[in-house]
């Protein structure tokens, strides 16, 4: 009976408490809290964003060599298979995309962007067989849900340091000794516009056999296999060296601007929390004085 | 490894792109000479008209003029020689790489590594092959073929360096 009653009260007592919790009738201990953990959390965010930004400007200096470079590898590419206006060339059926991310987050949206794109271009593959070499772990975890099969390759560790050319030189080192003879590979990687915008782009490379058939490489002198291997396995890895230049600096802008907004919304919230803090402080103390003073009155 | 290994005989000088100097020009005009010269963190030259160029391959030391027919080579350690229209010549050592004079009458030498004839510390490099020519004899077959790239480099810069090439 008396367990019962007690029972009963109980329920009462949690009732109450999840009405109080739904009126979002908060004492001063949890605002307070709350407030602190916000305040970390801007502090960390804020931090963030003076590393990605102080970041940002080397890869930006750095970037102005590489796209000299990058510009430069592209060029035979663009002279040997020049792009014609409304001519859509038949995809051959063996492909490899190789997408340029980092290990690491909080950059808004410059990993998911190239997911998207790759996603994009998975679902419309209809029989064709693409598969998909990842560099930095995001890349990886945004496709191995849906297309884990289609990953033949990853690569992380990118994204700590600044990337090098001998990063770069692995990387296709990896994609040629694969084991796996692709009639065209597209790298897709974030290129770097302003602070604020970058875009996600695709570089074409030829292996060794397509551009041998190639009509436009008549015109060139002197070309032996030999000296046409080499060239092509240097220049994929020029060409995946420029990608990551680029992908690195719109990871570290996109960063900077995540970051601010970060810290600015952080911001706002320390703004509302404190209000909230003060007023319910000054309500405890109204009240206690209501407190005393009624009971003053009764004496 | 290699480019580490270039990179340290620029001890102490700070390294400067002529990237702001050189001029830009996108015209594609075939009687002039468009010179993409750079290594994976400096551009020397971006696309900028120039006379002539003078670049070592494996297949011998092609020298590219205006309306060179097109061809592609790769580099070998040695001193790339620029000639801009006023007649200046700037000589500038590249440990590997490529070269390409393609259709439009664009010139890219894109090498690993460059450095200045001027910024090469001779002592470092003959240290350098000392050790290189060490190593290049003892290990496993990859190890002594590494070594014998190193060897090619440091020889390279010696040379180089000494200005007899």
């Amino acid at each position: 009976m008396l367990r019962q009653g007690s029972g009963t009260l109980q329920l009462v007592a949690t009732s109450f408490v999840n009405a109080e919790q739904q009126r979002g009738f908060a004492t001063l201990k949890d605002i307070s809290i709350r407030l602190k953990s916000v305040k970390n959390i801007q502090k960390i965010t804020k931090s963030m964003k003076m590393v990605a930004a102080a970041k940002y400007a080397k890869a930006e200096r750095d970037l102005k060599g590489a796209r000299a470079y990058g510009v430069g590898a592209k060029a035979f590419f663009d002279n040997i298979d020049p792009a014609v206006e409304g001519v859509t060339a038949e995809e051959p059926k063996k492909q490899v995309l190789i997408l340029i991310t980092s290990d690491r987050g909080l950059c808004g949206g410059v990993h998911s962007s190239i997911v998207k794109e790759t996603k994009n271009i998975l679902n419309n593959a209809e029989g064709k067989d693409i598969r998909v070499f990842a560099i930095g772990d995001k890349a990886r975890a945004g496709l191995s849900r849906l297309y884990g099969q289609s990953i033949f390759l990853t690569g992380n560790e990118i994204g700590r340091a600044p990337p090098t050319f001998g990063d770069a030189s692995i990387a296709a080192k990896a994609v040629l000794d694969a084991g796996f003879d692709f009639e065209k590979g597209t790298i897709i990687f974030n290129k770097f516009k302003t602070v604020v915008s970058y875009e996600t782009s695709k570089i074409n490379v030829l292996p060794l056999e397509a551009i041998k058939t190639k009509e436009a490489l008549n015109t060139y002198d002197s070309v032996d296999d030999d000296v046409l291997q080499s060239y092509t396995e240097y220049s994929l890895a020029q060409l995946i060296y420029y990608a990551m230049k680029e992908s690195a600096t719109s990871e570290q802008s996109s960063r900077m601007t995540a970051m601010d907004g970060a810290s600015k919304n952080a911001g706002e919230m320390i703004g509302k929390l404190t209000l909230a803090f003060n007023r319910t402080r000054q309500a405890v103390i109204t009240r206690e004085l209501i407190e005393i003073i009624s009971g003053a009155a009764c004496v | 490894m290699l480019a580490r290994t270039v990179q340290r005989f620029a001890a102490g000088v700070s390294r400067r792109g002529y990237a702001a100097a050189a001029a830009q020009a996108k015209n594609a005009n075939p009687e002039e000479l468009r010179l993409t010269f750079a290594s994976p963190d400096t551009a020397l030259f971006s696309n900028a008209v120039v006379k002539q160029v003078d670049v070592p391959t494996l297949a011998g030391v092609v020298g590219v003029l205006a309306n060179h027919v097109p061809t592609i080579g790769v580099l070998k350690p040695g001193v790339v020689q620029v000639t801009d229209n006023e007649g200046g010549v700037q000589r500038v050592f590249v440990s590997s790489g490529t070269l390409s004079v393609n259709i439009d009458g664009s010139c890219q030498v894109l090498a690993e590594e460059v450095l200045k004839i001027e910024d090469i510390d001779e002592t470092a490099a003959r240290n350098e092959l000392e050790a290189a020519q060490k190593a290049s004899g003892e290990g496993s077959e990859v190890a002594k073929a590494e070594a014998q790239i190193r060897v090619e480099v440091a020889e390279a810069l010696l040379k180089a360096a000494t200005n007899q090439h």
